[in-house]
């Protein structure tokens, strides 16, 4: 009888104290899903803003092109060559071109492509990333990324797995620091300084399975974990925020637009709008 | 009068050039499976658009048509257009071949089994795998085999539901096929070779040995 009894407390003490811990607990600030854009006829890669307007590569279909809040088209740039990971800025889109090997800059209204002129040849260009002077290109079969600083090039990355390789990186972005390579098929993400010397790897934890897409917000990294339909948001040391699945199926790229954030899905043939829970 | 003549002349000349040159160029139609990453599907068609002499290469990636026309000289056969696509990584499911000479060659479908019939067992095995891509390989690797009646595989669980009849085969030569085509099983592995010739996105991560 009194083992019974100390067996009892020990439950109730417990349970009180695991109930204690969970209230203790303060809640999760996330990312909720607000609502699902419908993209009929459009199978989304890439995003980008320009002038309050959404920009979306539709590479299956070889175009550009502008949507409204009902998944309106209300303009676009066609015949382009397997458009991917878009970016923009004050002069325009700018759009790398999988299937011809160049980069091309649209400087809105005007349709006509000004190519970016580079001493070395890409091989399927997946991403480029603007950051005032800066660019940078996620050049995929050559298995690294290349980074003007505005005067000079560099090469960053070889083929590989060790920290500082690529295995077919699909996204980079440009931050005030460091750059950030969504390093697809090594299913992490790599961030450099740049000097093109490596810093730290993120997500390798996660068993990713193709991290497609990326973006770098002030506070977090989004990543886009394409064949096991979720995006992931991680601190920037790398610490893991949120895992989100909620209307993924194919996500491959996400930008932070007036604090909301926008996740494209190409299979789904949308855009999912989250807010951020406080 | 003089210009219209040379107008004329010149039009014919282009029109029976460009007769002669489409006549000249084989056909091919190939159904893929699995299109599932876009990365993967453009740099088939990237990988293709390579070849010296190939023409018009389109690939669409909702319904899987992959099409192209080769000069007919060469005499690409319909095995070596398989081989191709396969050593690119991707799963060809049927492919029509149009000669310019008219005459049409296509590879037909193994004939399966009624999974009513006596003798069907229905059985489960572990295949490491990925993706789309990776199921479509799966599958086309047990449709070759005869004796099979039904299969699915779950690119989430990594299992493959098999309906075959026991008399015409067995686990084990399921498992060495799906392990020839580049996917482990847990008594088969893939050969390196084979499984570094994977797209990037079908490269899982392997079985361990005991």
């Amino acid at each position: 009888m009194r083992q019974v009894k100390y067996i009892f407390s020990i439950i109730s003490v417990s349970f009180v104290t695991l109930v204690s811990c969970q209230r203790k607990t303060p809640p999760t600030q996330q990312w909720i899903l607000e609502d699902s854009l419908s993209l009929p006829g459009i199978n989304p890669i890439g995003i980008g803003v320009f002038e309050e307007q959404f920009w979306l590569s539709d590479g299956d279909h070889n175009r550009l092109v502008a949507v409204n809040n009902l998944g309106q088209v209300l303009d676009s740039i066609l015949e382009l060559d397997r458009p991917m990971h878009i970016d923009a800025n004050a002069q325009g889109l700018w759009v790398p071109q999988y299937g011809s090997d160049t980069i091309a800059q649209f400087k809105l209204p005007s349709k006509a492509a000004l190519p970016l002129i580079l001493k070395d040849s890409l091989d399927a260009p997946a991403s480029i990333s603007v950051f005032g002077a800066e660019r940078a290109i996620a050049d995929f079969y050559n298995h690294r990324i290349l980074y003007s600083n505005g005067l000079d090039w560099i090469s960053i990355g070889t083929e590989g797995k060790e920290a500082g390789q690529f295995y077919y990186p699909t996204d980079v972005q440009i931050t005030a620091d460091h750059i950030w390579v969504a390093d697809a098929y090594n299913n992490r993400i790599q961030v450099f300084d740049k000097q093109g010397d490596f810093i730290r790897i993120i997500g390798a934890d996660q068993k990713m399975n193709a991290a497609t897409g990326l973006f770098v917000s002030e506070n977090q990294v989004f990543v886009t974990d394409f064949e096991n339909h979720r995006l992931l948001v991680f601190f920037k040391d790398g610490q893991l925020a949120q895992v989100i699945e909620a209307g993924l199926e194919k996500p491959i790229d996400a930008i932070i637009h007036e604090e909301k954030l926008y996740v494209i899905d190409y299979k789904k043939q949308q855009m999912n709008r989250y807010y951020f829970d406080h | 009068m003089k210009t219209i003549i040379i107008s004329i002349f010149s039009f014919l000349m282009l029109g029976s050039s460009l007769a002669f040159a489409q006549k000249n160029m084989d056909d091919f139609q190939v159904q893929v499976d699995g299109l599932g990453c876009p990365f993967c599907a453009y740099g088939l068609e990237k990988k293709f658009k390579e070849f010296k002499g190939i023409k018009a290469v389109q690939i669409d990636i909702e319904t899987g048509d992959f099409s192209f026309q080769y000069p007919s000289e060469k005499s690409l056969s319909l095995i070596a257009v398989v081989q191709q696509v396969e050593k690119a990584g991707y799963t060809p499911m049927k492919t029509v071949i149009t000669r310019a000479n008219g005459l049409v060659e296509t590879d037909a479908p193994l004939a399966t089994v009624d999974q009513g019939v006596a003798g069907v067992v229905s059985k489960k095995m572990f295949v490491a795998g990925n993706c789309e891509m990776c199921e479509a390989r799966i599958l086309k690797a047990t449709s070759r085999l005869q004796g099979v009646a039904a299969a699915a595989w779950d690119a989430k669980t990594k299992m493959l539901d098999i309906s075959f009849d026991a008399a015409a085969l067995d686990l084990a030569s399921i498992s060495k096929a799906i392990a020839a085509a580049g996917h482990d099983t847990k008594d088969h592995k893939a050969s390196e070779n084979t499984y570094d010739g994977l797209p990037m996105c079908c490269k899982y991560e392997r079985i361990e040995d005991k």
